[in-house]
């Protein structure tokens, strides 16, 4: 049973006003990009894990090994506690070691995902809303404008300073920003412009 | 040649074949948005999880049980990414409605009366409709996508488009 064709008139005006709404523009890119850096993301973890077993391992290895030579060294040596703590230290220079390395290539994976920079946005921004109870600010340009989240804005007055921003979200054609210092209250119609 | 169907696609896509993906998503991607567009009201926001809905499918199609509705399991999905969207813009989109000057680009205002009504139904006679219409599924596919039944999904069709009519009626456009 069908029951839509009770509605044809109301499923044509759908379908008019449906078909207005388009897709703007295609997903390929902006999904391949996202997927791109979730799998670099993924190998550098993929890495991470396996220095981490080697780091294991090592320390196991390391303290089998201090577990068995203190047979000999309790008799032939009197300072065996010296040489555990040697042997920590030993572990805890391979440790800071290995983490190191983790580190410098978690650098090396990220580096090439950076997006490239996008314009500078026009120093002619302005405020357009403020909530002060939750520290948040609206200001006049967006993602078109080259906008994006974790950029700083300064607000000024008339020359003064009046608050730093962090921008953490962006629209098309706004951008939400949360004060992090501020010396004035900012106001609708603040100049904005990015930090040099 | 014969296009390839969704259940093939799959099992390339399984197999690790990106190509076939790139091709599911060139299949799917109107639907997808279809569906995020009928929560959210922002087209921007509704790229932005469109592009997520297919980050997602990617990574879980070892859930995708049912080949053959590839598209209610991608546009539900879609509804789950939107639904969180929603709640986790809520405040900015208060903040964002106090502002002096209203930006948001509306449809044609001769549609305007239409979208009006869309936003007074409930949500999901809005999303029933919005997959049925707008994504263009079948009702089994409307079905999966909202985790109902079929009968139910058809139900939620069928409300939302007499209460329009109602609408309709009463500003004398029926």
């Amino acid at each position: 049973m069908n029951h839509e064709e009770e509605f044809t008139e109301v499923v044509d005006a759908l379908q008019s006003r449906y078909a207005a709404d388009r897709l703007p523009r295609p997903l390929r890119e902006g999904v391949l990009r996202r997927l791109d850096r979730r799998t670099v993301m993924k190998k550098s973890e993929w890495i991470a894990q396996i220095a981490a077993g080697a780091l294991l391992v090592a320390g196991l290895v390391l303290l089998f090994a201090g577990n068995q030579a203190p047979v000999v060294e309790e008799v032939a040596v009197p300072s065996a506690q010296g040489s555990e703590a040697t042997r920590l230290e030993d572990l805890k220079r391979e440790i800071a070691r290995v983490k190191e390395e983790i580190r410098a290539l978690k650098e090396e994976l990220a580096r090439p995902e950076q997006p490239p920079p996008k314009p500078r946005p026009p120093s002619s921004a302005k405020v357009t809303a403020v909530a002060g109870e939750i520290g948040l600010v609206i200001i006049s340009v967006g993602r078109d404008d080259g906008a994006a989240e974790g950029q700083n804005y300064w607000i000024h007055r008339k020359g003064s300073f009046v608050a730093k921003v962090v921008i953490d979200r962006v629209d098309r054609k706004w951008s939400a920003g949360k004060i992090v210092y501020k010396q004035l209250e900012p106001k609708i119609g603040d100049d904005v412009d990015i930090e040099k | 040649m014969e296009m390839e169907g969704d259940r093939e696609l799959v099992e390339r896509w399984r197999a690790g074949d990106r190509a076939a993906f790139e091709r599911i998503l060139e299949r799917h991607e109107q639907r997808v948005y279809a569906a995020c567009r009928s929560l959210l009201r922002d087209r921007e926001d509704a790229v932005d999880v469109a592009q997520e809905t297919f980050l997602q499918a990617f990574l879980s199609i070892r859930s995708l049980t049912d080949e053959s509705h590839l598209a209610g399991w991608l546009c539900g999905i879609a509804l789950t990414l939107s639904k969180g969207w929603l709640r986790r813009t809520i405040r900015r989109r208060r903040l964002w409605e106090r502002r002096p000057e209203p930006p948001r680009e509306g449809p044609a205002s001769e549609e305007l009366p239409l979208e009006e009504w869309l936003q007074r139904l409930p949500e999901d006679e809005r999303i029933a409709l919005g997959l049925r219409f707008h994504a263009e599924l079948g009702h089994r596919d409307v079905a999966a996508a909202m985790g109902l039944s079929v009968a139910a999904a058809k139900r939620l069709v069928y409300q939302g488009l007499s209460d329009l009519r109602t609408m309709m009626r009463q500003e004398h456009l029926l």
